[in-house]
């Protein structure tokens, strides 16, 4: 990999990157860019006045209240504070208006970067109508299914043809959502009706399309990166297959349990599918995988990947900084070498028998975990607020190791290390299936939470346990009631009596 | 006051009868699960809570607390429990010669006008507060006789169930 000629930091008037996020993701692109010697302007909504992103940014301007419709997604305003911060660069992130192809056009004709690919790039990827159509045209293998289908008869008899069971998806949808199984032609009438209404409800946009549904697949993607002179190469696969409510919660790199023949396959259609469309910068192409390993395309992200650090840790590269690279046209030489294996747990605010539903709170004891090849990704601090304004994730751990079971291990130890108060967390549900037998030893599916029933109360706990959680409570009670009767009466007896307190 | 130290507590998990005491001389806390005794050495360092579980000093936290469940942190597990609060009285339908303690909302409300005075006597079954919930306006009496010794609530606050809102102390 070339080095900057002139880094940054020691030109005169460095330029300046506009952080369009919040969050982890925020202060992951800060942390990069301000190495790289650039300015960081960022912003923020009125509850994350004090998270790490606007702290250590060296400039950065309050876009409004917490609700992201009214701060982190009002692109016009984005761009006008771009314009008048003088900003050479926005990086969005991935999220809010990373997808945002009028925000990347309102941009560039202002004469500032996005941080990412072209406009045309993003609404054509963005809209799966036509990134079906553009990955049909590179021969990329796909799923059967539809293009946008209105008419419910025509819709049933096409679900027939693609046989049962069929997936309705919202064509503007995405993060799992917009998306309804059917399984059999009986219910299909009323399931498409709903989706359609759905879909309007949710995006504005009532089309749908249809898709074979497959039964336990694996989901395993593609990283992709090109320059803006044609130079177009992989980052090696990952396996994301492990997912709640459809969402990832556990990633790694490289894909395990799959053939070399397969994934040399996948880089090939992938490398395609880019030069059809001319890409630029970072993406990712996501394929479901079936148990004979046939792959199917299902969409490409066109910007960074939530789960980027397993990729980072095997290839030993910095995606962000070859992001801003390219978008500085720099001509970069793709070549990388995939070491090791790493994997990444995405910890989530959440009550994981309560159909992982959010815990907002606020963080009242935090310990990260350490310790050789394990990396923390977060911005949540001691006292920080989850709120239900956004994401609830708290933090990705990932770890590294010469082999997966090495990596596994350290992820266990790095779970076990950390600890939260205030909010339920899904910590005990990611160690539980990090330690399950079939996660060391067969390929993961996206129903392994349910195959596995990881869910299920894992039998009764011993009496020696139980003891200890009553005397923790009682101990934790006592000290609560000690705690607040210092107001009026001084400290109880019952700390007194004890040393230094 | 009445501290955990002073007296047995009775809890139970899943139908299992557990007592707890603390044992402030020894500072070990005693916990019965049916017929089995465990005596836990505790100390406080750093701000935290430490049990002695035999073989290590673990950390004592209730992670979590969402009205009677407590989430507890062991080492390799969490547990949760259903804890009954000893101390919470109007909530509780017995009725016999309640305790000092905090009184505390049964259902998220609004406070609509506070009947009492900081240092007042007041007897059992006396109005404490006017509390306004599903609409209605509920008066909260004393579970006992006793002190007013803490208003933790004014008029116009939004309380949730469980809130403490008046302590009150035998004098």
């Amino acid at each position: 990999m070339d080095r900057l000629s002139c880094p940054a930091i020691l030109k005169n008037t460095p330029k300046k990157i506009l952080i369009a996020n919040r969050g982890e993701i925020a202060l992951r692109i800060l942390r990069t860019a301000k190495s790289m010697g650039y300015r960081v302007l960022s912003v923020y909504s009125d509850v994350d006045q004090f998270h790490p992103h606007v702290t250590l940014a060296d400039e950065s301007v309050c876009v409004g209240p917490a609700p992201s419709t009214e701060s982190y997604l009002r692109a016009q305003q984005i761009v006008d504070l771009a314009v008048k911060h003088q900003c050479w660069g926005v990086h969005p992130g991935y999220g809010f208006l990373s997808e945002n192809a009028a925000f990347a056009q309102a941009l560039t004709e202002k004469g500032i970067v996005f941080i990412g690919p072209s406009p045309k790039t993003i609404s054509d990827m963005g809209d799966k109508v036509s990134a079906r159509a553009l990955a049909a045209q590179a021969r990329v293998p796909m799923i059967p299914g539809t293009q946008q289908i209105d008419d419910p008869k025509k819709a049933e008899q096409k679900a027939a043809e693609i046989g049962f069971p069929v997936l309705i998806k919202a064509k503007a949808g995405g993060g799992g959502k917009g998306m309804r199984v059917v399984h059999q032609a009986s219910e299909f009438a009323s399931a498409f009706e709903m989706a359609r209404s759905e879909a309007l409800k949710a995006f504005g946009d009532g089309g749908v399309y249809l898709e074979k549904y497959l039964l336990s697949p694996r989901h395993v993607e593609i990283q992709v990166f090109a320059d803006h002179h044609g130079n177009v190469a992989t980052f090696f696969d990952r396996d994301c297959s492990i997912q709640r409510r459809h969402q990832k919660i556990i990633e790694e790199a490289p894909a395990p349990f799959l053939s070399d023949a397969t994934k040399e396959k996948m880089k090939e259609v992938s490398i395609q599918l880019c030069n059809t469309v001319d890409y630029r910068g970072a993406g990712t192409l996501e394929f479901l995988v079936d148990q004979q390993q046939q792959f199917y395309f299902l969409e490409m992200n066109t910007r960074l990947q939530v789960e980027h650090p397993v990729t980072e840790w095997v290839t030993g590269l910095d995606l962000v900084e070859l992001q801003i690279r390219a978008a500085e046209n720099e001509v970069l030489s793709l070549e990388s070498q995939c070491q090791g294996h790493s994997i990444e747990a995405r910890i989530y605010a959440e009550d994981c028998k309560a159909q992982f539903a959010p815990s907002p709170g606020k963080i009242t004891q935090l310990k990260w975990p350490s310790g050789p090849f394990v990396r923390v990704d977060s911005h949540i601090e001691k006292g920080s607020e989850i709120s239900l304004f956004y994401d609830p994730m708290i933090a990705k751990i990932s770890t590294w190791g010469p082999t997966r079971d090495k990596a596994i291990e350290r992820m266990i130890q790095a779970l076990h290390e950390f600890h939260i108060e205030g909010v339920m967390s899904n910590r005990d549900f990611l160690l539980k299936t990090f330690t399950t037998p079939a996660f060391a030893t067969q390929a993961p599916t996206t129903n392994f939470i349910e195959k596995e029933k990881l869910l299920d109360e894992s039998g009764s706990h011993n009496a020696k346990d139980i003891a200890l959680a009553f005397a923790t409570a009682a101990l934790s009670q006592n000290h609560a009631q000690s705690s607040s009767k210092t107001d009026d009466k001084g400290p109880s007896l019952w700390w007194t009596s004890g040393i230094d307190w | 006051m009445v501290d955990i130290g002073d007296r047995l507590v009775k809890q139970t998990y899943l139908q299992k009868e557990i007592s707890i005491s603390i044992d402030d001389e020894r500072k070990q806390v005693l916990v019965d699960v049916e017929d089995q005794r465990f005596a836990f050495p505790y100390k406080k360092q750093n701000d935290q809570l430490w049990l002695f579980d035999g073989s290590t000093w673990i950390r004592a936290s209730v992670f979590f607390t969402r009205q009677e469940k407590k989430y507890i942190r062991l080492p390799e597990k969490e547990i949760e429990i259903l804890w009954k609060d000893p101390y919470a009285l109007s909530s509780s339908g017995s009725g016999a010669a309640a305790d000092a303690g905090d009184v505390r909302a049964v259902m998220p409300g609004r406070v609509v006008q506070v009947l009492v005075q900081l240092n007042q006597t007041i007897v059992q079954g006396q109005s404490l507060l006017i509390l306004e919930a599903m609409k209605m306006e509920n008066e909260v009496k004393a579970p006992c006789a006793g002190v007013v010794k803490k208003i933790s609530v004014r008029p116009q606050d939004s309380v949730d169930a469980g809130q403490a809102l008046i302590w009150i102390d035998h004098e």
